[in-house]
């Protein structure tokens, strides 16, 4: 079974060979490849060439286009921080307080060097890998794009005391969303990864994830042309199911590492699939036995979850991973029988 | 006014602050000011409510908005409080300097600064350093200043590690007995065991915590 049966057929609750995996490592094939960072979240091909390194060594059943949310914001007039083994990071703002919001525009994802990358990115991936292995583009939802463009500080700011000026932001930030995952997907994407921490009430308060931020989203993952997949963001998941599990074209929840499996199926029912929960960030300072008994016992869980897909949560496995983390997380999926 | 007063105006002032209503909390303290002055003001109903509002945060029954609201209403309320004769002549403040600042390869501000808020409310005097600073930077600044205690932030497991590398300047220079560490940020309410890893003495499970956890380490200084 290839990757891409595989994965499709978990989305449908059909049998499977066995349970498909997708580790977190965009930032991990710079480190196969030992291509600069600066390089790698710039080169199309070189960010290709490391995911290629990624399928030789970890068999994944889904690959990511570049998870490097804030490349999306530069767009928008950010500027970014480069690291020798991390992902880029928000360096400055494009604007400082709400009062810049209205001199914002929307970029052209045809044209801007920064979109066109992330772009190009998915559309080798998807040529390279076509009908073998999904391709998930990963882009920022509506509601979370504006703290890359203003700083976590004055997104929240804005949308506690300022709410003309936050609909503003968002009326941006929708119309590039629906029209950049469109984008990605008519490039060869399987699905877009949106992670969204910002539309949960462990960011913002209930008031403003249930009446400003969750219908945002449900308005444009409406128009959005294929199969979402709604990644926890870093915060924790379960308590806010609820308020996002009926959301359009979503097909699938990332969980957090400590939300539960059986209580986020006892909220969605049996619609979308589950994915998680191993905490990729934390690989770096554990040892393969542990590894392999969290995996081993994420994977027992869900034995008879037929739309479970076995993922790491949170961000980017880190740089510094020994290759035997994650080694021993291939064989340990790929070893376990559902029988 | 009976303190069972004082607990009314602290429920009060606690679900203004649930309710994100900032400028109706600032104004509320403000009416109680009038009459109690400042000092009161805030000893009895500002403070006892940010502690609540602290544990309900720790818990994971409040935002991270909420915690934001709070920061705002205390920077607001101090804002005031200080251009009020009786904060001037009745407050102990209390002169100790501390630094803060997010580490080198980090630039996310918004846990330093709410801390710099509470702390400055408990009467430190906070100096603020900002984002991506280095190890060098951060313990010359303390020394220069005599500070006691350094605080310093990172949000991302990969940047925290960098702290790391504050703990290995203060050792070199051999301040372990006379300044200590204080780290925070998302990642270690996750991951308690890496303020062991990066050498901190102290953290905070919250914002609000800091000024406690700054008091405790104080105490732990060999004079």
């Amino acid at each position: 079974m290839h990757p891409i049966e595989r994965v499709i057929n978990r989305l449908r609750g059909t049998p499977v060979d066995r349970i498909p995996y997708a580790p977190l490592t965009s930032l991990y094939g710079a480190r196969l490849t030992s291509c600069p960072l600066e390089e790698y979240y710039a080169s199309p091909e070189k960010y290709c060439d490391g995911q290629a390194s990624v399928v030789d060594l970890l068999e994944p059943d889904i690959l990511f286009s570049p998870f490097g949310l804030v490349i999306e914001a530069e767009a928008f007039g950010s500027t970014t921080a480069y690291f020798e083994k991390n992902p880029p990071n928000l360096r400055a703002p494009a604007v400082e307080s709400y009062s810049g919001i209205g001199s914002l525009t929307v970029p052209n994802i045809d044209s801007h060097p920064r979109l066109m990358y992330l772009r190009e990115s998915t559309r080798l991936l998807s040529r390279r890998y076509k009908d073998r292995i999904p391709v998930a583009a990963i882009c920022n939802a509506p509601t979370e794009l504006p703290a890359l463009i203003m700083g976590i500080e004055n997104w929240i700011d804005t949308l506690l005391f300022h709410p003309e000026e936050a609909r503003t932001m968002i009326e941006l930030t929708s119309r590039h969303f629906v029209d950049f995952a469109n984008a990605l997907l008519a490039d060869g994407a399987t699905c877009i990864i949106t992670p969204a921490s910002f539309s949960n009430p462990m960011i913002i308060t209930h008031r403003i994830a249930r009446d400003v931020l969750v219908p945002t989203l449900r308005e444009c993952y409406a128009r959005v042309k294929g199969p979402i997949v709604f990644h926890h963001g870093g915060a924790r998941l379960l308590p806010f199911l609820a308020l996002l599990h009926d959301l359009p074209n979503v097909v699938g929840f990332v969980l957090d590492p400590r939300d539960s499996f059986s209580d986020a199926r006892g909220v969605m029912g049996g619609g979308p699939a589950i994915m998680g929960n191993l905490n990729g960030t934390l690989l770096v300072k554990s040892t393969p036995a542990t590894i392999a008994g969290r995996c081993r016992r994420i994977l027992e869980d869900r034995r008879d979850d037929a739309k479970f897909i076995f993922t790491t949560s949170n961000a980017d496995i880190p740089y510094d991973t020994p290759v035997e983390h994650l080694t021993i997380i291939r064989d340990t999926v790929q070893n376990f029988g559902l029988t | 006014m009976v303190d069972k007063d004082y607990r009314q105006y602290q429920s009060q002032l606690i679900g203004k602050i649930i309710d994100a209503e900032r400028a109706e909390a600032v104004a509320f303290i403000d009416a109680l000011a009038q009459e109690v002055g400042f000092p009161t003001a805030i000893s009895r109903v500002l403070d006892p409510a940010l502690i609540e509002i602290g544990e309900l945060w720790s818990r994971e029954k409040l935002s991270l908005a909420q915690g934001y609201v709070a920061a705002k209403i205390t920077e607001d309320v101090l804002l005031k409080a200080v251009e009020s004769t009786a904060w001037k002549t009745e407050t102990a403040h209390m002169h100790i300097p501390v630094v803060l600042a997010n580490i080198e390869d980090d630039f996310h501000s918004l846990g330093r600064k709410m801390v710099s808020t509470f702390l400055q409310l408990s009467g430190w005097d906070v100096c603020d350093m900002g984002n991506d600073i280095t190890a060098e930077e951060i313990v010359d600044k303390a020394v220069e200043l005599h500070a006691p205690i350094i605080g310093v932030s990172a949000m991302m497991y990969t940047s925290a590690l960098n702290i790391a590398k504050v703990r290995a300047e203060m050792d070199r220079r051999k301040l372990a007995n006379s300044m200590k560490l204080a780290v925070g940020g998302a990642i270690f309410k996750v991951r308690a065991s890496l303020v062991r890893e990066v050498g901190g003495d102290g953290t905070a499970v919250s914002a609000i915590e800091a000024p406690q956890l700054f008091a405790d380490l104080l105490h732990t200084i060999k004079r």
